[in-house]
């Protein structure tokens, strides 16, 4: 499904990816773990197609398309979903209009109708639901005013709600108490399929526990240093980054 | 009638930005050609009158700044003969049927809204010569692109920096000049309530110079929006005197600008009254060569303690030619007071669009959902009334 291969990435003078490869199959659920500054990030804008990065190397290979050649709205069209960090207020559009703009939006690029008002309305409920989401949230403007937990759980009912072939966590759990964690781990818990994959970037095993991946792989200074199972992360938690960046 | 003598274009520190003597040869003051001072109204609530005032009718009693070079202008322009909208004590309208007054460019208005009644007016310019889109003179380095490969080449489309009318035909040059001045005097008495908004949409050779007074009474409330885009020239003077106690008044304004557009927004509120409040909140779109000009004054008379006044003005700039002022200014002789302001001026903002983008909303879409979540704030008590929203925000951003 994702293929990347010697991705290099430079921001302003600063190299940050350096030559990072990994393959990503269908269903499949990989964590990168890595310290501060490691280029985690980095990746997943990179990956959803954020300008301000220049790609010096490397390519990017989504279902057999070059990602890289696309723009953020046809990445996303595609499949791709990025869970944001750190989800950006919009004031003045209503949550539930944003949701249907972009369902529209994807459907529109895929060569579809637009969907059903009912549909929408139904779907949207049923998700609010199983995200224990009030559902005079989706009333308000995107983002606006809601507590940090609210935002991550409104990322993944829109994730829920596009329905994405792939999807990109970044660091989903920060600003999350172990209530909410769950909540929003059940929410991409649930979404798992064996076509739909999803990269989980974190600082802390904690989610993983929760969401449990295929591989995790350890990102420091721009390339995956180490990859392993799910105990990997394990080992993580207990003894740190220390040692993969002494190695730097 | 020649030139009235008050609009020398002499120095005159509240038209510091817009040239008067430009408006004066802009602005012949004679009686409006037929339908240029038409008024009709729409849903007048029960017991509401409107009615024609002669010519030679008194002006109002109203309080300009003393160094308001123009304000002489406008009394001889009132006494061309005005409208009175006479809204009698308890006067009601539904959110769904406001008053609509449609009126041309130089209508002079009185409203006069007797104790507790509680309406909205929506004011629409129907002369308007048609709408100037500001997304039209984007520059194409905003146009930025996605992370790629070094040494792909990506050409983008140039935008077409001509002006776009009304009809969607394009404006090749200037038309013959447009003119309007309108003035309006509105008067609130105790506890009444009046939510106002004044719209228009003007074509690139129009130009709109309009002053606007409003005395607010004991617990009235007035409610202002200014929402108008386009124009060569569009000049706003608003006086907001607050002469009772517990009186308030928001002003805000959207204006969406292209080409060569220079708006000016001067807005002066005098709190005369104890236990007052204002708030001024302006959203400003500027492309092409376009230049915004705000100039917020509060005044806080001795005696009006508990003030709680605020004025904001942010703006976004869509080309490097774009140019926005913000002057606040304040003057407090009270010293039991809160008084603030602030302005900003930047660019778009990318995360907003990345962030929308990535939801598979197209680029030009993202952007038109931007400014208008950003011109919305700008609608005040408009933004969440579907009936004023969808008469202002389509001509903001055509």
């Amino acid at each position: 499904m994702l293929e990347i291969r010697n991705l290099h990435v430079r921001a302003g003078d600063k190299d940050i990816l350096k030559g990072l490869s990994f393959h990503l199959k269908p269903g499949e659920v990989h964590a990168i773990m890595g310290p501060n500054g490691a280029g985690k990030s980095t990746l997943s804008h990179v990956l959803a197609g954020r300008e301000g990065y220049e790609i010096t190397d490397g390519e990017v290979v989504f279902d057999g398309k070059d990602l890289l050649e696309m723009e953020p709205e046809e990445r996303a069209a595609l499949g791709l979903f990025l869970a944001f960090q750190y989800p950006v207020e919009i004031p003045g559009v209503q949550t539930s209009t944003f949701l249907k703009t972009a369902i529209n939006a994807q459907r529109k690029f895929r060569g579809e109708g637009e969907i059903e008002a009912l549909d929408f309305l139904k779907t949207l409920k049923k998700t609010l639901k199983s995200l224990n989401i009030p559902e005079d949230m989706i009333k308000r403007p995107v983002n606006v005013g809601f507590s940090g937990g609210e935002k991550k759980r409104i990322e993944i009912l829109q994730m829920a709600m596009l329905q994405p072939r792939f999807g990109i966590l970044d660091e989903t759990d920060s600003g999350l108490d172990i209530d909410a964690m769950r909540i929003v781990a059940d929410g991409i818990n649930a979404l798992r399929t064996p076509e739909r994959s999803f990269l989980v970037i974190t600082h802390y095993q904690r989610l993983l526990d929760y969401i449990v991946p295929d591989q995790v792989h350890v990102l420091a200074d721009g390339r995956i240093v180490e990859s392993g199972g799910p105990e990997l992360a394990k080992k993580l938690e207990a003894d740190g980054y220390a040692a993969y960046e002494r190695a730097q | 009638m020649s030139h009235p003598a008050a609009a020398r274009p002499a120095r005159c520190e509240t038209w510091k930005y817009t040239d008067v003597s430009a408006i004066k040869r802009r602005v012949p003051c004679h009686p409006a050609q037929a339908g240029e001072d038409d008024l009709t109204a729409e849903n007048l609530p029960e017991g509401a009158a409107l009615e024609k005032l002669p010519a030679q009718t008194p002006v109002p009693e109203w309080r300009p700044d003393p160094e308001d070079c123009m304000a002489a202008f406008w009394d001889e322009v009132w006494r061309l003969g005005a409208w009175k909208l006479t809204l009698p004590a308890q006067a009601r309208t539904s959110d769904n049927a406001p008053v609509i007054l449609n009126r041309g460019a130089n209508a002079r208005l009185i409203v006069q809204a007797g104790p507790h009644a509680d309406v909205t007016v929506i004011e629409k310019d129907t002369q308007a010569r048609g709408p100037v889109s500001a997304l039209e003179g984007l520059d194409n380095d905003s146009y930025s692109s996605s992370p790629r490969r070094r040494g792909s080449s990506e050409i983008l489309p140039p935008k077409d920096s001509r002006i776009r009318g009304n009809d969607g035909s394009f404006v090749e040059g200037p038309a013959e000049g447009q003119y309007g001045c309108s003035v309006t005097h509105i008067d609130l008495e105790e506890g009444a309530s009046l939510r106002h908004l004044r719209g228009g949409a003007y074509g690139e050779s129009h130009t709109q110079v309009e002053t606007l007074h409003a005395r607010v009474d004991a617990g009235a409330l007035y409610d202002l929006v200014l929402a108008q885009s386009g124009g060569e020239t569009v000049r706003s003077t608003v006086y907001l005197d607050l002469d009772g106690p517990g009186a308030h008044a928001s002003i805000c304004g959207a204006a969406a600008l292209n080409g060569k557009a220079h708006r000016d927004a001067y807005v002066r509120v005098r709190h005369s009254a104890p236990e007052c409040t204002s708030n001024q909140t302006m959203k400003w779109v500027l492309g092409g060569m376009a230049k915004g000009v705000f100039r917020g004054k509060v005044i806080v008379d001795p005696g009006a303690q508990k003030t709680d006044a605020y004025q904001l003005s942010n703006a976004v700039l869509l080309s490097e030619t774009a140019e926005m002022n913000n002057c606040p200014e304040l003057e407090i002789y009270a010293d039991d007071v809160k008084c603030s302001h602030g302005a900003t001026t930047g660019q778009i903002d990318e995360d907003c669009l990345f962030y929308m983008r990535a939801r598979g909303i197209p680029r030009d879409t993202a952007l038109r959902l931007y400014l208008e979540s950003f011109l919305s704030e700008g609608l005040g008590w408009a933004a969440a009334e579907q009936t004023a929203r969808d008469l202002v925000l389509p001509d903001l951003l055509c």
